[in-house]
């Protein structure tokens, strides 16, 4: 099986989990099923996975989590796709100040570590939805988007055959989008997926840290927080939650090599 | 180090002052752009007046513009603010913790370089095998652990499981002060080993995929082909002449591992309570203690473009080229 096959394969089953997790989940992720009598249960026949400290059943969690991460991950990617490919073109294409203006802006934005920049955000944040978590971590994402755009852009634009449109008087909107945009989109689209699996990692740390989706919502890097004081009492409770995310990560890295062996064969 | 050095370093330098007034800059935009000031926190527990009034004094009912200039004049003669939680100033906070976390980022590039280079080195030499392809599948599975579930994994299992290292901290709390010199440099190193080994091998994922591609295509030069037809030993080609070539790329990547590092140290140092400067602005979140978080993320962006500047400078001891054409 080629690796595009194998990602495809991976991020579509994930995908069906998340979407189907209503009709797979056998409960209700934040129902407190049994305090007297389940809390933290070892996984068995009605809890495959085990409950938690709150006798949730955590394959429910599990599977409710993924549409939570999953969700945040792809609109943050979708936005720092489109704000990074937007500015990417305008700065590349228009060259001088403003590209050199959003460009100094990039090297900003990809100096603060990632963490820091949505920490310093979250600082002021009173209530994180998710929502906010996926706009926040969407628009401190686009720097590295940007950067690779517009040294495309940037060299498009001494070729003839663009200088030959611009003569001829092809609006500069077209002019992207005809001949900028199709250059740039194969590495977009890589950098895309493995960006999906990168933002998981993001959201399930900030999570982690109590500081992403909020309790008693189920997200990944908030079971594994559920579960890190008890992980040799109960170590299923953080075990399920941390293979989740690498499985995620792991299929959305292979479904990006595989794109990017499939788009440019000289990488293989 | 070669002639125009100096140049090159008053050069860098100078860029690197613009990324930072550019990074204050962005910082203060994404503190503007979110919902509620720095007194909304207080603001349930202090009257409305007084609410007021702390606002004048803070300066926050004056024009954005006014702010900013503020802002900036309080940052360049290196004041920071007042931290909300410590009731000292932000820069005297984050001075205590930051040689921990550099002495962590430090540890983590080393076992981040020496994993990831040997095993990249390996692949490449087995290329293709199973060897190579086995080792690939750990690497991407490296590359994908949440950092912080490794770290626990760690502390489960070698720390409170085993009792082989220490559940945390940066020194042992009771037996640290009656230590002698030695002792205590042993002790700091066995609080050490867990959260370097975890922040690293998380990392040593993507360095060894950058390796094993750098070293494949070296392998795939003509010198390299030259070196054994005239009748080099492998040993000798394989370290004399491709390695040489193939760790050029990597020495730029370490530049390019800080903020991730960086990042990573957050979630490590909550992990294995590290008292550095990750732990430090997590924590201050939670406390919403704002001037302390965008204290450690200014200062954070600081060491990142420090670290290029280096790694810049290391590529150009390394690789002659680069000095004659700059």
């Amino acid at each position: 099986m080629t690796r595009l096959r194998l990602g495809a394969v991976l991020v579509g089953l994930l995908a069906t989990a998340a979407l189907l997790a209503p009709v797979l989940a056998p409960y209700s992720p934040t129902a407190l099923l049994d305090l007297d009598t389940l809390r933290s249960a070892p996984p068995s026949l009605a809890h495959p996975l085990g409950t938690d400290l709150y006798s949730r059943d955590l394959l429910s969690r599990l599977l409710y989590g993924a549409r939570v991460s999953l969700a945040i991950a792809l609109l943050a990617v979708a936005l720092s796709v489109g704000v990074g490919t937007a500015t990417g073109l305008v700065a590349g294409y228009a060259g001088g100040l403003i590209d050199s203006v959003v460009m100094r802006v990039v090297d900003a934005g990809l100096a603060i570590p990632k963490v820091f920049v949505a920490l310093v955000v979250l600082a002021l944040w009173d209530e994180v939805t998710p929502g906010a978590i996926a706009v926040i971590l969407g628009f401190t994402g686009w720097f590295g988007v940007a950067r690779m755009v517009r040294a495309e852009a940037a060299s498009v634009r001494e070729r003839e055959y663009v200088a030959a449109a611009r003569v001829l008087g092809v609006p500069v909107r077209r002019l992207l989008a005809r001949h900028v945009l199709p250059n740039v989109a194969g590495p977009v689209i890589v950098t895309a997926t493995l960006g999906v699996g990168q933002v998981v990692l993001i959201e399930a740390g900030l999570s982690y840290l109590g500081v992403g989706v909020p309790q008693p919502m189920p997200s990944w890097g908030n079971i594994i927080a559920d579960g890190q004081h008890v992980l040799l009492a109960a170590p299923w409770i953080a075990a399920g939650a941390g293979v989740a995310i690498v499985l995620t990560v792991l299929a959305f890295s292979v479904l990006g090599d595989g794109l990017r062996e499939h788009l440019d064969p000289r990488s293989r | 180090m070669g002639a125009g050095t100096p140049a090159f370093i008053a050069r860098r330098l100078a860029q690197g002052a613009v990324v930072v007034f550019v990074v204050t800059t962005l910082v203060f935009v994404l503190l503007q752009a979110a919902p509620g000031d720095p007194l909304t926190v207080v603001a349930e527990r202090v009257a409305p007046d007084a609410l007021d009034r702390l606002r004048r004094d803070f300066g926050l009912d004056r024009p954005i513009p006014e702010q900013y200039v503020r802002y900036l004049g309080n940052l360049a003669r290196g004041d920071f603010g007042v931290s909300l939680t410590q009731h000292r100033p932000v820069l005297n906070a984050l001075a205590d913790a930051i040689p921990n976390t550099l002495l962590l980022a430090a540890a983590a590039l080393l076992v981040d370089f020496t994993v990831g280079i040997g095993l990249g080195i390996l692949q490449a030499t087995r290329h293709p095998s199973r060897v190579d392809t086995t080792l690939s599948a750990v690497t991407i599975t490296l590359y994908s652990m949440p950092v912080f579930w490794l770290g626990l994994i760690f502390l489960a299992a070698l720390g409170r499981g085993l009792g082989w290292f220490p559940a945390g901290g940066a020194t042992d709390s009771i037996t640290y002060a009656s230590l002698s010199t030695v002792g205590r440099a042993l002790d700091r190193l066995h609080h050490l080993v867990l959260p370097a080994l975890t922040l690293g091998l998380a990392a040593a994922g993507y360095t060894a995929r950058h390796q094993r591609s750098a070293m494949l295509e070296v392998l795939s030069q003509d010198f390299v082909r030259t070196a054994r037809a005239k009748g080099l030993r492998e040993r000798v080609v394989l370290l004399r002449h491709a390695l040489r070539n193939a760790l050029l790329p990597t020495i730029t990547l370490a530049g390019l591992a800080l903020p991730v590092l960086l990042s990573g140290s957050v979630l490590v140092e909550t992990v294995f309570s590290w008292p550095g400067m990750g732990r430090l602005a997590a924590e201050s979140i939670g406390r919403r203690d704002y001037p302390m978080v965008t204290g450690a993320a200014i200062l954070a962006a600081v060491m990142v473009v420090l670290g290029n500047i280096l790694a810049d400078l290391a590529s150009r001891a390394a690789d002659p080229r680069l000095r004659r054409t700059a």
